[in-house]
């Protein structure tokens, strides 16, 4: 049976300053962000709501590519948006969304 | 003693054997083969060493004839890249001889310097770190890490400006040098951001520059311009740590780069530049990219094209998206730059310096303009500054 839906602050629980891409090229990035949380969630069968609400700077193209756009890519759009959902309740939230699913989509029509 | 009874007995045998080729009537002790083979490395060693010391004796006599004095550094009067590329040329002259000169610790002379300007100065500390890290790579006994302030060679005391300028930008800090001289007067309408670097592209640095620019204009108070800021500045980071350092040389830390900020107040401009040391945009993209942009690349030198040619093509995301190394698409990072200028609601002109190509992008109300320029020099890494005119909306 499925878990119900938690939502998961990424500011607090990950960090107010997401990344670059790998963890070599700098702190909080998007490669830890995939394989730390995105890959447990999932494993865990534990669907999120992403909320991006109090994260200082905006997430960069490098960023949403590896860790959102690899995880899509390897698991299926369709089990994705099963899985992820952003909390779009301000501009900075629905933004954010658009963003992240350009980048994710990318990835996964060069798959 | 052991070392000093193997070099007795070395001597002696290159005493006989300038007497007698065969070296006939020389006992050989029982391990002569490591004694010769220690003593050829060690006469080898010090034939170059001593080779060496020639050859920069000479070198500082050709510096000593070009600016008179072959053990110090000259700045010169301008170093500015708005101004042309005449004063930055003398200065990477300067650079090159010097380092062929260098046999004691790094002096600089700043006396000339009448101007240096934000993008000016992240270059000229590339280069003092690159000359720093070569002092160290020769590993002489006298090498002292630390920068010590000559007044004698030190800012013109009556350029308040520049004294005002370097020691706010957090120049001398930089250097471990601690209040060289007094400030007579705040300069109210120049504000800088203090010089960041690191070899890690860290998005807290981003949050810094943000901060300053907030405080003391509000053109980043819409979320969207702020999104297009944090991205440029983010790849623009993340491109020199990541792609900017392909092979290990010891005149370079490997991922390091500079980040530095000015806002004048009374003509209400705003400036920022960024750079790193790295191998340049061309080398980059030869190695870092797959067989599709690697024969992309050689169609580009076929068709001659130059360093700023390529600089647009990726600014102007021109250039195929490739899979790197662990078949991850990469590219995004250049058309950051140019978003982030076009979508400004002020003028905005950006530089990227890369190789010998300059590409001038001006955005403003009445004209959106590319310029290509090319140098008859090379510099190293990429240096980029966009320059912000806060008055004039589009």
């Amino acid at each position: 049976m499925e878990k119900k839906r938690i939502e998961y602050n990424f500011a607090t629980e990950f960090s107010p300053y997401p990344g670059p891409r790998e963890e070599v090229i700098g702190p909080f990035s998007g490669e830890r962000f995939r394989k730390e949380v995105l890959e447990n969630f999932f494993q865990n069968n534990q669907p999120i709501l992403l909320n991006i609400e109090d994260t200082k700077i905006s997430f960069g193209p490098s960023f949403l590519s590896e860790s959102f756009g690899l995880f899509a890519k390897k698991y299926s759009l369709e089990k994705f948006n099963e899985f992820l959902q952003v909390k779009q309740d301000t501009e900075k939230g629905k933004r954010f969304y658009e963003k992240m699913m350009e980048y994710v989509l990318r990835e996964i029509e060069n798959a | 003693m052991l070392r000093k009874y193997r070099r007795k007995k070395w001597k002696k045998y290159k005493n006989i054997l300038r007497n007698n080729k065969l070296a006939l009537g020389f006992q050989k002790p029982r391990n002569w083969k490591v004694i010769k083979r220690y003593e050829n490395y060690k006469s080898k060693k010090f034939n170059k060493i001593l080779k060496q010391k020639k050859q920069i004796r000479q070198n500082s006599n050709i510096l000593k004839n070009n600016f008179n004095h072959g053990d110090r550094l000259e700045l010169p009067s301008v170093i500015n890249f708005t101004h042309g590329w005449d004063n930055i040329k003398i200065l990477h002259e300067r650079i090159k001889a010097y380092n062929k000169t260098l046999t004691s610790n790094i002096s600089i002379d700043l006396s000339k310097l009448n101007e240096i300007s934000i993008n000016g100065l992240v270059y000229l500390i590339s280069k003092i770190d690159q000359m720093t890290n070569h002092k160290k790579s020769l590993r002489t006994n006298n090498y002292k890490n630390a920068f010590k302030y000559n007044a004698k060679y030190g800012v013109n005391p009556d350029n308040e400006k520049l004294k005002y300028f370097l020691s706010t930008v957090g120049y001398w800090g930089y250097f471990g040098i601690k209040n060289p001289y007094k400030i007579q007067k705040n300069i109210e309408d120049e504000y800088f951001l203090s010089i960041k670097t690191d070899v890690l592209s860290k998005s807290c640095y981003v949050a810094d520059l943000r901060e300053f620019i907030s405080e003391k204009v509000d053109f980043l108070k819409d979320d969207l311009i702020q999104e297009y800021f944090d991205d440029a500045i983010t790849e623009a980071m993340a491109n020199s740590v990541e792609h900017g350092y392909i092979q290990k040389t010891p005149t370079r830390t490997r991922g390091k780069w500079w980040l530095c900020g000015h806002y004048n107040k009374k003509d209400n401009y705003l400036e920022f530049s960024f750079k790193d040391y790295g191998v340049g945009l061309r080398k980059t993209l030869e190695y870092n990219a797959d067989d599709l942009v690697r024969s992309f690349i050689r169609n580009l030198k076929h068709s001659a094209k130059s360093d700023a040619e390529i600089i647009k093509l990726l600014v102007n995301d021109k250039l195929p998206k490739y899979k790197g190394k662990k078949d991850k698409i990469r590219g995004y990072g250049f058309k950051k730059f140019k978003e982030f200028a076009s979508k400004i609601d002020c003028d905005c002109e950006m530089k990227i310096i890369s190789g010998r190509g300059q590409y001038k992008y001006i955005a403003s109300l009445s004209r959106e303009e590319e310029i290509l320029d090319e140098m008859d020099f090379s510099t190293d890494g990429v240096l980029i500054s966009w320059k912000l005119y806060l008055s004039r909306k589009k």
